[in-house]
């Protein structure tokens, strides 16, 4: 029953999310500029002022805004779009406002902004160091957030949705997870976010105790837990040059990587979920497999194994420069960024388990081949992937390779190198962080022509949303409907189930 | 004594029953003998312009007629053939193919090593444009067999299109295994021939192409070997500089009438010459095909091509186009006049192909259009969550037995090229490079972002790397399927469980 000042309230999910995101922001904008003024760098202004804007907004769109009593299921599609598009607005201002980057190149702190809660990692930045302590702060904070976001996504929300055939994790792997979708999304993002936070404190703490100074022990635990790579230092990893940190890091990529439901219910005590799932093997065996064939082929397994990891996880740090290695080393690099990680965490990719679904349905039409009238179930472990699952899942790989390469041909044709071009591509709509050529580990995403940067910005948000969603809310913009006319039942009198 | 049976013309009484069906030797057997016959104009050639591989081509012929007659003579091949032994019965015909081909370059000495022998009669054979050889350097009547030997590698593509594939159940002509557009109808009331017809068509068009040449000037021997390798898509050339080194820009119009027939589906051209009907102009996938040369014409021509202007851009970009997307791989102008991204596109149109049951390599436009369909149903299925859709092509209906074999040959192709690429790039050559070399190689394409000139792929790569680019060209040619469908039922867990399927479904008394 609303009360009667609630009434004038717009009932809309889209505002309300927005509202949240904006607010988040706003808040680690606040923190940043604390940070800021403890380390007396300038700049303090600029975030204090972004942060009063931000907050502003924010403020005034939730209070006029409250949750609709019944939601349709697509709304979520929407109103995860508008949060991520909004945030990423959002965070690009304290970069102008503090005058790191001027007004004319707007469109770059837009594109670090937009790295950076789609926890990808790719930065414009030539001089990274050269920025205020507190905007180096919150440019971690912005991955920080992106990765809570979506890991309610991951695990909860999408699943729901069916988005892509994601609801088998919930088959493999029972646990936090909605069947319906308002009462439990708030409890299970509840218990995401004590793990999220509590892994945050844990990496964070880990770097302090083998000697980096809490800035850096904060800072890159953020975005180590959110596979998103973004690091204060120029040469990311390479500043500490120090296998204790390298450790570290690559123990929390692994952890993250890997679907935050099974580390739940193995906190909660079940350890043996873990070896339940089948595409926990099969991230174990992609992660030790490729570490093995790097080490030989380019000799250091410390090289190898932070590549590796680094690269499957989406995390994108970066301790030696892979583009210096021969060419077959790097096309394995290039060619695990497109499956990258698990299925329930935030890494990007189209995931090990569709990866998985895809080669054993093609092994299968081998066989059928062979047989044409056997009955062959596809079976991913000890589950039974049902038709329908196969076929979403199909669906959403082929968007996914048409995205890549459409968006690897537009980014060509606008000036890039063929090499720079598609590997920008896949590196964006993974989002991994480096990709080859000048814009390695080593280099920035400045050698894209300025005008293929909106195609990179689109592909990593396309990439980070699981596609669907973006891709539904442009058609719904596009073909200026709200999404209730565009849900609008096939039958006159039959009603959307809520 | 010769017989006909309908359409079907039968060599009996010299096969007598007491003859042991043997249908992999007398496969092989059959191209044998074909090929020995196809060597006798190569041969003549050579004696006539005093080459001195007359010898090594006279030897071969006369060993390959030999084994096909001793065969003959105590073999034959079964009226019944079990899907499996069809499938070997495919992979043999093109290992004997290649062996055929070889044979004469070995005995010659053309090559240094027996793999690289292997390897350019590989490409032959697939026809794929990717050689090995210095055409300048070899005499005649080698350059004459090469090209036959592509014109017989279209001859293979034939048989695979009526025989082998509609037991995959996509892209060949109507039969109980599933046809994805109804455009591929019957060719006829009567069973059987579909293969003669097909081949009549098919050297219709090879005359068609050497009258062309002919008549725009081109020199007699030139024609014919061009003829030969355009018509069957292969695209090699008696010039280092391709088709352009023929000097004869009429000649080229000729050249692109004759890819963008052999780039369109065989059955429908049939049906559309001998009925007059217009099955082509209303197919579907034709019209696709049409629009993705068009396409790729019109951003070849405005990626600033070096030193074209005028009509001879329009023509130059409509021949690469054209020549791409039948994945022919003959060039009129280098491949580096379209600079990197129109050498991108290039690879693009190969690997997208020309129409289904066409001579050509690549993925093929029908499944390509397929897919496209499925992604929209997907797109409209996440929305309303029990969406009954059938994916359409034009009028067609795709099912989704169709489809989801589609789905598997492709993502299979890809994985191809994934680990082809990889193992390229470990064999030497470059990161764009190894992608190129492994997407052209399995779509028996061309030459196209090499590093220096045609050769420029296995000039690269080292012995491990051109092998990898053999067997990439070999698993196009068939069809990927038939060969992964040999090797993984031998043992794996789902071959075992489909072969248990398998009996269960044949025991006797068994319902389904």
């Amino acid at each position: 029953m609303t009360l009667a000042h609630e009434s004038r309230r717009r009932p809309t999910t889209v505002g309300r999310m927005v509202g949240l995101s904006l607010v988040v922001v706003a808040a680690g904008q606040l923190v940043s500029a604390a940070v800021n003024a403890v380390d007396g760098d300038d700049g303090t202004a600029g975030l204090l002022a972004s942060a009063a804007v931000v907050g502003a907004a924010g403020t005034a769109v939730l209070v006029s805004t409250r949750l609709p009593d019944r939601q349709l299921p697509t709304a979520t599609f929407a109103a995860v779009t508008w949060a991520w598009l909004a945030a990423s607005l959002a965070g690009a201002l304290p970069f102008l406002l503090t005058g790191a980057i001027g007004w004319s190149h707007a469109d770059d702190a837009l594109f670090e902004s937009v790295s950076g809660f789609t926890c990808t990692g790719a930065t414009i930045l030539p001089d990274i160091e050269a920025l205020p302590a507190g905007l180096l702060f919150f440019r971690s904070t912005t991955q920080w957030f992106g990765g809570m976001g979506l890991i309610v996504l991951a695990v909860a929300v999408l699943p729901a949705m069916k988005v892509g055939g994601l609801e088998l994790i919930a088959a493999e792997a029972p646990g936090p997870s909605a069947d319906r979708l308002t009462p439990r999304i708030r409890e299970t993002a509840q218990r995401l976010w004590i793990l999220y936070a509590g892994i945050t404190i844990a990496v964070a703490a880990a770097m302090v105790i083998v000697g980096e100074s809490l800035y850096d022990g904060v800072t890159h635990s953020m975005t180590t837990v959110s596979t998103g790579g973004f690091s204060p230092y120029n040469d990311s990893i390479a500043h500490f040059d120090s296998l204790a940190v390298e450790i570290i890091l690559v123990a929390g990529m692994i952890y993250c990587g890997a679907n935050f439901s099974l580390h739940w219910q193995a906190v909660t005590g079940d350890w043996r979920t873990y070896w339940r799932v089948s595409e926990v093997r099969t991230y174990v065996a992609v992660l030790v497999g490729g570490a093995v064939v790097l080490a030989a082929a380019v000799g250091s397994v410390r090289d190898a194994a932070f590549n590796i990891t680094t690269i499957v996880t989406s995390t994108g740090f970066a301790t030696s420069d892979f583009t210096l290695w021969s060419s077959g080393p790097q096309l394995l690099l290039l060619l695990l960024m497109v499956p990258a990680g698990m299925t329930g965490s935030t890494s990007g990719g189209i995931k090990l388990m569709r990866a998985q679904v895809v080669v054993r349905a093609a092994i299968r039409e081998v066989v059928r081949s062979r047989h044409p009238r056997a009955l062959l179930p596809l079976r991913l472990g000890s589950t039974t992937v049902t038709e329908d699952i196969v076929a979403r899942v199909i669906g959403f790989v082929l968007i996914y390779i048409g995205m890549l390469v459409a968006g690897g041909l537009a980014v060509t044709a606008l000036g890039a190198t063929a090499l720079e071009g598609f590997s920008g591509a896949v590196s964006a709509i993974g989002n991994i962080g480096p990709a080859l050529g000048t814009a390695g580990p080593k280099g920035n995403w400045l050698v894209f022509p300025r005008e293929s940067r909106p195609v990179l910005m689109a592909l990593m948000l396309f990439g980070r949303l699981e596609i669907y969603p973006m891709l539904l809310t442009l058609i719904a913009a596009v073909q200026l409907r709200s999404f209730k006319r565009v849900v609008t039942p096939l039958h006159p009198r039959a009603r959307p189930r809520a | 004594m010769v017989t006909r049976d309908g359409a079907r013309w039968r060599v009996a009484a010299a096969v007598a029953d007491h003859h042991r069906p043997a249908p992999h030797l007398v496969a092989a057997a059959a191209v044998s003998g074909l090929a020995a016959g196809a060597m006798v104009p190569s041969l003549v050639v050579e004696v006539a312009t005093g080459g001195d591989a007359a010898v090594p081509l006279a030897a071969s012929a006369v060993a390959m007629g030999a084994f096909a007659a001793v065969v003959g003579r105590f073999f034959r091949f079964p009226d019944r053939v079990p899907l499996a032994t069809r499938y070997e019965v495919l992979v043999v015909t093109a290992l004997a193919s290649i062996a055929a081909t070889g044979l004469p370059f070995l005995l010659a000495g053309t090559f240094e090593g027996i793999d690289d022998v292997v390897v350019d009669a590989t490409a032959a054979v697939s026809t794929s444009a990717i050689t090995l050889l210095d055409v300048e350097d070899t005499s005649q009547g080698l350059l004459l067999w090469r090209s036959t030997a592509q014109w017989l590698g279209g001859l293979g593509v034939l048989v695979l299109t009526v025989h082998i594939l509609p037991s995959l159940g996509v892209g060949g002509l109507d039969s109980g295994g599933g046809v994805a557009t109804r455009s591929a109808r019957r060719l006829s009331p009567r069973r059987g021939g579909n293969l003669t017809r097909l081949g009549t068509l098919y050297a219709l068009l090879t005359v068609l192409a050497g009258a062309g040449f002919l008549a725009t000037g081109v020199d007699p021997f030139d024609a014919v070997a061009h003829a030969l390798t355009i018509a069957s898509t292969g695209g090699f050339s008696t010039r280092e500089g391709s088709f352009g080194a023929l000097g004869t820009p009429t000649a080229e119009w000729v050249a692109i009438v004759v890819m963008f027939l052999a780039g369109c589906s065989l059955p429908l051209v049939y049906r559309t010459v001998r009925r007059r009907q217009g099955a082509l102009l209303r197919s579907y996938e034709f019209g696709a095909y049409v629009a993705v040369v068009m396409v790729g014409t019109g951003l070849l021509w405005v990626s600033h091509p070096r030193g074209l202007e005028g009509v001879a851009r329009i023509r130059e970009a409509l021949f690469t186009a054209t020549s791409a997307a039948s994945t022919t791989g003959a060039w009129s102008v280098a491949p580096s006049t379209w600079g990197e991204g129109g050498q991108v596109l290039l690879v693009g149109l190969m690997l997208v192909g020309g129409m289904g049951a066409s001579l050509t390599g690549g993925l093929k436009v029908v499944r390509v259009l397929a897919l496209l369909g499925q992604t929209r149903r997907e797109l409209h299925r996440q929305l309303h969550d029990h969406l009954v859709q059938p994916v359409r092509l034009g009028r067609s209906t795709v099912s989704d037995a169709v489809l989801a074999r589609i789905v598997g040959d492709v993502a299979l192709t890809m994985l191809m090229i994934g680990v082809g690429m990889v193992l390229l790039a470990a064999a030497g050559a470059g990161i764009v490079g190894a992608g190129a070399a492994a997407v052209t190689s399995i779509s028996l394409g061309g030459p196209v972002l090499a590093p220096d000139g045609p050769a420029g792929h296995f000039a690269v790569v080292d012995g491990f790397g051109r092998v990898v680019m053999a067997v990439l060209m070999f698993l196009g040619r068939t069809a990927v399927l038939p060969v992964l469908a040999l090797v993984v039922t031998v043992s794996s867990p789902m071959g075992r469980m489909a072969r248990r399927h398998s009996r269960r479904l044949r025991a006797p008394g068994t319902r389904r």
